[in-house]
């Protein structure tokens, strides 16, 4: 059981840093009402919201796409590589392939609004982890109906049983793909998706032998993706039904077998207790708080929600090692900060090429072990583009920004509601409210100075043109790289 | 607005970055780079010695796991052909090193590179108790660690923390928006370069136009709030110091891409482009050690002839690109290109046309340096560890080679102990 933070401790402070983490931030009217539920029901609002109203595009339930879908996974070339009825297929693949890239900018843009809408911030990020950990690119898949199918089941899962999670990864039509089961067959196994299995979503390397990726690649074969359906096909024939050997046990075992054996491995709740506790929290937990939280989560069966609760509910969740220790990823920054400027996502392609350029391209993870997170957000060249980021969505005078994007594609930010005229002329006052907005910081002292020593560069009165470059210096800082 | 004259600009990186508490992150190598900019306003461009004449190493990395037997084919060896009776090269089209192995035929201009004498294959790179994650093994590459080891910093961030201290942070350079683990070190040097256009900090605003020029912020924006430090900020000075570095070569970086444009003619691919803007960097004298570029897509499990076919030609055609280049430039003698991958793949191939990861592989040597020729023996194709191939030389013997010979420092210092260096160099 992790300790819980003594309920009369919640302060402003530690709302901001809940919705920050747990969610995409808030505005400072959003923080006091969280605040004002009290810890228990903030978690328990969390761990409850739901909110489907933003629909997905229109194309998910298009049964035309499919059929494209279908085309473009025939092999090339096979078949008369010319006369009219080749080039007319090749003109036809030209088109799907243009299409399934417009459906993939619709489907992120799609994504970050309900990130941005903060009806169900929870579920939402659980998503984004979840991305992150079964990392799946469209780059293989080429696929963005498929794409779509594997975020619904994410999302669906994202709270839920992980023992589920796993077998609908494994019956996943873009996992499938990405990670070979449907090249795998009775006879020569492909062991893509058994070494990924056990090495990134379940139990980390060094936990299974060299073996158990080969007899448990076995139990996956025949798992594959009808053609006409696009959708999980079991293939009888193409499975190995002969006996295995793994971890110790012995059986006929089919995939799900495979992964009832790894749950029942106490290391797997600690691996994904751990990959939690690193994404919510801080790296590196304590192993007696680790130990905790893996008890908590074989305990529940394998349940995500009474996790996150009671790591939400700890008192390590608000401790120094946690608050304001997080750097930002791409997508969490460009969220937030459109939370924090009460402002709309860039229009495309600027939303497009910022989290291309910031390194984080959603649905195009880097490799199957996602992104590394931490410190590898922040290079000189992505530092660089951050910056200037900042000025160009604040709407300050921003040349360098303005040759990267056509300024258009950015929503007007309501400067006057940010920096209201009656606290403009109190720089104390203006910098408690910048840092509060900015930072969900209102004890500490630190950041109250370095933004008073911001304002008060700024000669009275203070503009309009004025106030945004303040926004702009606050948000150009170390600090607000951070959460 | 006029650009801030360097004297306020080095006030400004003096005073408002890094006052107070924060400046012991100031860098030695402050002062010697802004005289060289100093020098460069005033026309005559000095270049600081180490731009112009020290070696320059370029690492390009074959991410996902190169198939090391297409490279570099055993092709008079009957084991290679059983093992591989879809995807194997037929012997009529490899292209001959000599009379046992041979370049994949898609590799005609780096064959021919070799045939001029000035390129090396070394074959069976590997270590001992290979792993075969991608990810752990890729570790084991950019840390030179054992296998059971972990050790947190990359092979060139010991080279940069014990051989570079106070140098500028461009000392390394990797191309593309991330670092390589191989740079990780304990102060962190290097800069990640993904996009020379955009790669400047926006001008400044009318806030820093108003404050009085002692405190002007000509960076726009970078960390203008420094202040106190608290234990728990490590992210913080990280980020700072990020932003420091990023300042210092922008500044560079823009100048030398000013005045020494694109030149060569370069495939479009991406890894064209990098080693078209590397060679750019060099001939505008960067004070670069390192450059680190790579290209991925190598994971070949399925339907793999086609793919690494076309990945063999993408490193070809921008292989014989830059070498051209060099040669120009006049810079190729002091260049050193190699490969790595971070494993070979199986010697069988699979049921789907691929092949699943395997250990040791070859790596390209390019240069005007190198001591040109097929190095190193060729792992038996009968003799396997597990259906592996069993590594002859120990890729740490590589890098000893490399720092030694090439960089000139001692090679134990940054590997831990001493490695066999080798003679290609």
């Amino acid at each position: 059981m992790l300790a819980p933070l003594p309920p009369n401790d919640w302060s402003l402070d530690h709302a901001a840093h809940l919705l920050n983490r747990a969610g995409f931030g808030g505005t400072p009217e959003q923080v006091r009402a969280f605040h004002s539920l009290g810890l228990d029901a903030a978690v328990g609002l969390l761990l409850s919201a739901r909110d489907n109203r933003l629909a997905p595009p229109a194309w998910t339930n298009d049964p035309g796409s499919l059929r494209r879908q279908a085309m473009m996974m025939m092999p090339a070339g096979n078949s008369g590589d010319s006369g009219p009825d080749a080039d007319r297929r090749r003109e036809a693949i030209r088109d799907a392939m243009r299409e399934e890239r417009e459906h993939i900018v619709e489907l992120r843009r799609w994504w970050l609004e309900r990130m941005r809408s903060g009806g169900q911030p929870l579920v939402e990020k659980m998503t984004l982890f979840w991305h992150g950990h079964f990392a799946t690119s469209v780059v293989k898949v080429r696929s963005a109906w498929a794409m779509w199918r594997q975020n619904q089941t994410l999302r669906e899962n994202a709270l839920g049983s992980f023992r589920s999670m796993l077998q609908a990864m494994a019956r996943d039509p873009a996992m499938i793909r990405w990670l070979d089961l449907n090249r795998s067959k009775a006879g020569a196994p492909n062991e893509n998706f058994a070494r990924e299995l056990m090495e990134l979503f379940t139990l980390g390397i060094g936990h299974y032998t060299e073996d158990d990726i080969k007899q448990s690649a076995r139990a996956f074969t025949g798992h594959t993706v009808s053609p006409a359906t696009q959708e999980f096909f079991f293939a009888r024939r193409a499975h190995d039904y002969g006996e295995k050997r793994f971890m110790g046990r012995s059986g006929r075992f089919d995939g799900d077998g495979i992964i009832d054996i790894i749950l029942d491995q106490p290391q797997c709740a600690r691996f994904i207790a751990g990959r939690l506790w690193e994404f919510f929290a801080y790296e590196n937990p304590e192993p007696g708080l680790l130990d905790a939280a893996a008890f908590t989560l074989h305990g529940s069966n394998y349940q995500i929600a009474p996790l996150l609760g009671s790591m939400f509910r700890s008192s390590a969740f608000y401790s120094k090692r946690a608050v304001r220790t997080h750097i930002k990823s791409p997508v969490e920054w460009l969220v937030q900060t459109c939370v924090d400027l009460e402002t709309g996502l860039p229009a495309s392609p600027a939303l497009d090429i910022a989290l291309e350029q910031l390194g984080q391209a959603l649905f195009q993870p880097p490799n199957v072990r996602g992104w590394e997170g931490g410190r590898s957000w922040i290079s000189s060249s992505t530092l660089v583009l951050r910056y200037n980021l900042a000025g160009y969505l604040v709407g300050a005078t921003d040349p360098a920004a303005r040759r990267l994007f056509n300024r258009r594609l950015v929503a007007p930010v309501d400067i006057a509601k940010l920096a209201p005229a009656s606290l403009r002329e109190q720089p104390q006052a203006l910098a408690d409210a910048l840092v509060f907005r900015l930072f969900g910081a209102t004890r500490s002292a630190l950041l109250r100075t370095r933004a008073m020593a911001c304002v008060a560069d700024a000669a009275q009165p203070i503009s309009d043109t004025k106030a945004r470059s303040i926004f702009q210096r606050l948000m150009s800082t170390p600090d607000y790289q951070l959460s | 607005m006029a650009r801030p004259t360097l004297h306020t600009r080095r006030k400004f990186l003096r005073t408002s970055i890094l006052g107070g508490a924060v400046a012991w992150t100031l860098p030695a190598f402050i002062d010697r780079t802004f005289a060289a900019l100093d020098a460069g306003a005033a026309g005559s461009l000095v270049q600081t010695a180490t731009g112009r004449d020290g070696p320059i190493l370029v690492i390009l990395q074959l991410s996902g796991g190169n198939d090391g037997l297409n490279t570099v084919i055993p092709y008079a060896d009957d084991a290679y052909h059983r093992a591989r009776p879809r995807i194997g090269v037929p012997e009529k089209s490899v292209l001959r090193l000599c009379d046992h192995a041979g370049l994949h035929p898609r590799l005609p201009k780096f064959a021919q590179l070799y045939g001029e004498g000035h390129a090396t294959v070394l074959q069976g790179v590997g270590y001992p108790n290979p792993n075969r994650s991608h990810f752990r093994s890729m570790e084991i590459w950019q840390t030179a660690s054992d296998a059971d080891r972990v050790e947190p910093h990359g092979w060139l961030g010991r080279y940069f923390d014990n051989c570079c201290k106070g140098q500028d942070p461009a000392v390394g350079i990797s191309l593309g928006a991330q670092m390589p683990q191989a740079f990780s070190a304990a102060e962190p040097m290097g800069i990640a370069l993904e996009n020379p256009g955009r790669f400047r900090f926006a001008e400044g605003s009318e806030v820093m136009r108003d404050a009085p020029a002692e405190s002007s912020n000509d960076g726009g924006s970078i960390g203008a709030l420094a202040g106190g430090t608290t234990s728990d900020l490590d992210a913080f000075h990280y980020i700072e110091r990020v932003a420091l570095d990023a300042q210092v070569a922008s500044d560079r970086i823009s100048e030398i891409v000013r005045r020494h444009p694109a030149a060569g003619n370069y495939p479009h691919s991406r890894l064209g482009q990098d080693l078209q803007l590397v060679s750019q960097l060099i001939a505008g004298g960067m004070p670069t050690r390192v450059y680190y570029v790579s290209i991925g897509g190598f994971d070949t499990h399925a339907n793999q002839a086609g793919v690494h076919e076309q990945l063999l030609g993408q490193l070809d055609d921008a292989l014989a690109a830059f070498t051209a280049d060099l040669r120009t430039q006049g810079n190729f003698d002091r260049v050193l290109l190699l490969t790595f991958s971070e494993f070979g793949r199986r010697v069988q191939e699979n049921g789907g046309g691929g092949t699943d990861h395997g250990t040791a592989a070859p790596m390209f040597l390019l240069g005007g340096g190198v001591r040109p020729g097929l190095a190193g023996s060729a792992p038996s194709l009968t003799d396997l560890d597990a259906g592996d191939l069993k590594h002859t030389v120990d890729f740490r013997s590589v890098y000893a080679t490399l720092l030694e010979k090439w960089l000139r420092v001692p090679g134990d210092k940054v590997l831990g102990r001493k490695f066999p260096t080798l003679g290609f160099i």
